[in-house]
């Protein structure tokens, strides 16, 4: 693998996580709101049907994102860093917050998922 | 200094770099030192303005029906306290500490804009005394700090009252944005060779968060501003459901910005502690990766949990679940945080100054006010304290302990370093307990009050509900915390003149403004420092370094007004930057802007609109001498 | 990395901090207008029509060609900036030239399609209306600002040398240009979305 692609890897690592959780936040608030507001009825959304799909979308780039970020930690283990360190500093900072943004882009989907469509 | 070169080289960098002292360089200074001491002076008076607003406040409820304070009163005083508090003291105090410390602490000789500097400072306070303004004549914003609609709507708020407040933020946004803009670049563009991005100190980590979440999150605060102004002087609809508009739409807007904004109080101040806790626990800080990033998740998170403001509107469960997700997960980076803080203390050898006993009283108060904080995330219990004292203590706790406490510790730590001069350490302490002990005795009695169902921002209250004590101690534990905040005026004050003579490094300190002198040189380092860790002044062979490069004329840039660029990943030098030197433009353009602003909220479209103009010429005649002409 | 020595002055590599500094500005502008879509989406979403009864549909044609103009502005100021990189004052001159007239036919192009919406349905009748007066007003404003600033920078490249302080002045302003345009495509699709 070349630097290049390390390094795209590693961005990947520290990106993906974070705005995977903000796309689930954006796109699953906007359904959600769309699918309850008084305007809604012409448009016939299924929030827990597309609540799912934002869940397995979102989830997904965040776990890959997570598995980049493992990928990059290990090849920074492997002696693949650079002399001042900041590319172990940001292959633990992407492992980190990938772990975070994992967990909280799971427990979001699942708290949705498990309560009553529109209910107030 | 040991040979001519060196000497030759510094007298050379400082006649560049002198601004001479008088009128003229008090109105066109573009020195961030300057600049930077100006935000700490202006916004500790309006810290002091707010406080005479409290006080009022509390006298008024010390006793049941005390009739000091009437309603209208009461309302005004709420309301500016809150938002002098927020946006004219908390924030610009701590941009003040990261106005004079950024460029030090990364080794740069001036911000990347310091034009845009002055102009921030200069709108900061236009638009501090338009506000303040409309306390003479009578109009002082009076819907408490957050303005929801529809009270704040014309049909229910007919004065100025609400147009001072529209009004007065945008003007005070130009000035934050731009500070925002100006850190990030200087943050990212400027730094020290060899800083590379694990080697950038805390504190300027915690600005960075905050200018990035300012510069995003301000714009829904300026759209809901623009839209109830065209609502209340035009006629038009935004918030008013029967002709389609929505009043929580209001209160989305207004939280999209307000959520932030509470980190971007905080992470600033935690910058701080991180600043002073490796000082004086005699080690570096522990486990810096996971501080770094605790600061910049937060602040990302930050931007998706403003709906638990919400939680009592009646918004869909799913809805709220969203937000009540990331409000649990956002305790994490803090928890982080202040783990760190405790390893590096137990794992160091403290020493307790003045400064560290504001952090030790951070780290208390902070932990408390978070703990609410988590409970307020379970919404069935937020629903049953909502817009009682409960939440006035919560925020008191976490505003307070994460941000007050840290700024007066910021005062204490860093004053040998701007003064040239110590503190009184024995004042400071005695300050400090009467802070610490006013400060818990003010506000740990509203928790009670909140859950026994005082509501907040009531002018007065019936005696026989159980409230009166809890009152009462409120109220003498806030002249408590009063006279803890005049003794350490008093000392501020005495010490300047009085104080014992600091010397470059008096706390034994690892930043890079520690390795020059106090106060620094207008030129801040004779030759600009190379940095190999974290703690670059603990690195004692590099900065001997340092003074051997200045006598072989490297790194000196002494040729004219200038910096070093460097990349923003590793810290290789890329450049040099001409930086421009004192300009009146800052202060005319502000002034213009100041003009714009009063002629919209007396209705003046026309002129409004010529002031415009005469704005945007402004701007023009700023950009026509380049720097280093 | 090698030992920094004596640094030889203006090398000038990667972009001049005027174009971050631009870069950060457009962010701030790009979340003040995303939040006004929101808010356009967040009402829409609440109405049980939309536009309202006794409104009409928004103009599709009209609106479209005038933002297919105004992207093709995005041309003659990539020339600008092009040229200006490369020491080329006559070419930067033109391409600002383009840019400032074709900018300027947009706008009474606007001003124009305005009016006559207001006649139609004016900004005070109903949300629907306040919204799309306030993002098309917005928009307009930022036109008008760009324009004005290409001017400003025509006057002071007209007579005087290509610094690299100019340079860098239309280097960030290409890209304020080039932002307002894209963002002109979001606020056509977002106003003519109810009758698309």
């Amino acid at each position: 693998m070349t630097d290049r692609r390390r390094e795209l890897l590693l961005w990947f690592g520290l990106a993906a996580p974070p705005l995977a959780w903000a796309l689930e936040l954006v796109v699953g608030y906007g359904v959600d709101d769309a699918s309850c507001a008084r305007g809604s009825m012409r448009w016939g959304i299924d929030d827990h049907l597309s609540q799912a799909g934002v869940l397995v979308v979102t989830g997904s780039i965040a776990v890959a994102g997570l598995l980049a970020a493992v990928w990059s930690f290990r090849a920074v283990r492997a002696g693949r860093g650079d002399p001042r360190g900041r590319t172990e500093f940001l292959a633990v900072s992407a492992l980190s917050a990938g772990l975070l943004f994992v967990l909280l882009t799971v427990m979001t989907g699942l708290g949705v998922l498990f309560l009553e469509e529109c209910r107030g | 200094m040991a040979t001519t070169v060196g000497r030759e080289e510094v007298e050379r960098l400082e006649e560049t770099w002198h601004e001479a002292p008088g009128l003229k360089t008090f109105l066109t200074t573009v020195d961030h030192k300057k600049i930077g001491t100006r935000y700490l002076v202006t916004s500790f008076a309006f810290f002091l303005a707010a406080g005479v607003e409290a006080l009022a406040m509390r006298t008024q409820l010390a006793r049941p029906e005390a009739g000091a304070i009437g309603p209208d009163l009461y309302n005004k005083l709420f309301s500016m306290h809150g938002i002098t508090m927020i946006f004219l003291f908390v924030t610009p105090m701590l941009n003040g500490f990261g106005n004079y410390l950024v460029p030090l602490q990364i080794g740069s000789r001036d911000m990347a804009f310091p034009r845009l500097n002055a102009f921030s400072y200069w709108v900061f306070l236009g638009s501090g005394l338009f506000l303040y303004s409309s306390l003479l004549v009578g109009y002082a914003p009076n819907d408490g700090w957050f303005n929801y609609t529809p009270l704040s709507e014309k049909a229910y708020t007919e004065g100025l009252n609400i147009d001072y407040y529209n009004l007065g933020l945008l003007f005070l946004t130009i000035s934050s944005t731009a500070g925002a803009i100006n850190f990030i670049v200087t943050i990212f563009k400027l730094r020290a060779p060899g800083m590379s991005l694990n080697r950038i100190p805390l504190f300027c980590w915690g600005i960075l968060a905050q200018s990035f979440s300012l510069v995003l999150a301000l714009p829904a605060l300026s759209a809901a501003n623009i839209f109830l102004e065209l609502e209340r002087r035009f006629g038009f609809h935004f918030f008013d459901r029967p002709r389609g508009g929505d009043p929580l739409l209001w209160q989305h807007l207004f939280w999209i910005f307000g959520h932030p904004d509470v980190y971007i109080i905080f992470l600033p101040a935690v910058g701080i502690v991180s600043a002073i806790v490796p000082v004086f626990s005699r080690r570096p800080i522990v486990g810096y990766p996971w501080m770094a990033l605790a600061t910049m998740t937060t602040a990302f998170i930050g931007f998706g949990v403003w709906v638990h403001h919400m939680f009592a509107t009646g918004l869909p469960q799913i809805t709220m679940t969203f937000y009540a997700a990331a409000s649990l997960i956002i305790v994490i980076p803090s928890g982080v945080q202040i783990f760190g803080w405790l390893a590096t203390m137990l794992t160091g050898r403290p020493v307790i100054r003045s400064p560290f006993l504001y952090v030790l009283g951070f780290i208390v108060v902070f932990v408390v006010g978070g703990v609410t904080g988590v409970m307020f995330a379970a919404i069935p219990f937020d629903q049953q304290v909502t817009d009682t004292f409960f939440v006035v203590a919560h925020f008191h706790y976490v505003l307070f302990g994460g941000a007050v406490f840290p700024i007066f510790a910021a005062i204490h730590f860093w004053f040998p370093k701007v003064t040239g001069r110590m503190l009184d350490e024995r004042l400071a302490q005695v300050s400090f307990w009467f802070f610490f002990v006013g400060f818990n005795l003010t506000f740990f009695p509203m928790h009670v009050l909140g859950l026994y169902g005082m509501p907040r921002r009531v002018y007065t209250y019936q005696p026989g509900l159980g409230w009166d004590f809890y009152n009462l101690l409120a109220t003498i534990g806030a002249f408590t915390l009063a006279l803890g905040i005049l003794g350490t005026i008093v000392n501020v004050v005495r010490s300047r003149t009085r104080g014992e003579i600091a010397g470059d490094d008096p706390w034994g300190a690892n930043t890079l403004e520690w390795s020059t002198s106090s106060p620094p040189p207008d030129f801040n380092f004779a030759s600009i420092p190379v940095v190999r860790s974290a703690d670059p002044n603990w690195d004692f062979e590099d900065r001997v370094e340092d003074g051997l490069r200045l006598e072989r004329r490297e790194l000196t840039l002494s040729e004219g007004h200038e910096t070093i660029g460097s990349s923003w990943l590793d810290g290789d030098i890329e450049e040099v930057h001409e930086s421009p030197s004192e300009s009146p433009w800052p202060l005319v353009l502000a002034a213009c802007l100041a003009v714009l602003f009063a002629l919209l909220l007396t209705g003046h479209w026309v002129m409004a609109a010529i002031a415009c103009g005469v704005c945007l010429l402004a701007w023009a005649g700023w950009h026509l001498k380049e720097p280093g002409e | 990395m090698s030992e920094p020595l004596a640094v030889p002055v203006a090398l000038q590599r990667g972009r001049p901090l005027a174009w971050w500094g631009m870069l950060l500005v457009l962010a701030t502008e790009g979340a003040l207008f995303g939040t006004m879509i929101a808010s356009y989406f967040y009402l829409r979403f609440r109405a049980p029509e939309w536009p309202p009864r006794g409104t009409p549909e928004p103009r599709v044609l009209e609106p479209t060609l005038l933002t297919l103009l105004l992207v093709a502005t995005s041309l003659p100021m990539a020339v600008a900036v092009w040229g200006a990189r490369r020491q080329l004052a006559a070419r930067a001159r033109a391409g600002l030239v383009a840019t400032a007239v074709l900018g300027a036919v947009y706008l009474a192009g606007v001003a124009w399609l305005l009016r006559d919406e207001w006649d139609r349905s004016p900004a005070t009748k109903e949300a629907y209306d306040s919204l799309f007066f306030t993002l098309q007003g917005a928009h307009a404003a930022h036109v008008l600002l760009g324009v004005l600033v290409d001017l400003y920078l025509l006057a002071s490249i007209a007579h005087r040398p290509l610094t690299q302080y100019r340079v860098n002045g239309i280097w960030a302003m290409g890209l304020y240009w080039h932002f307002v345009n894209a963002l002109a495509v979001l606020v056509l699709l977002t106003t003519i979305s109810p009758a698309l």
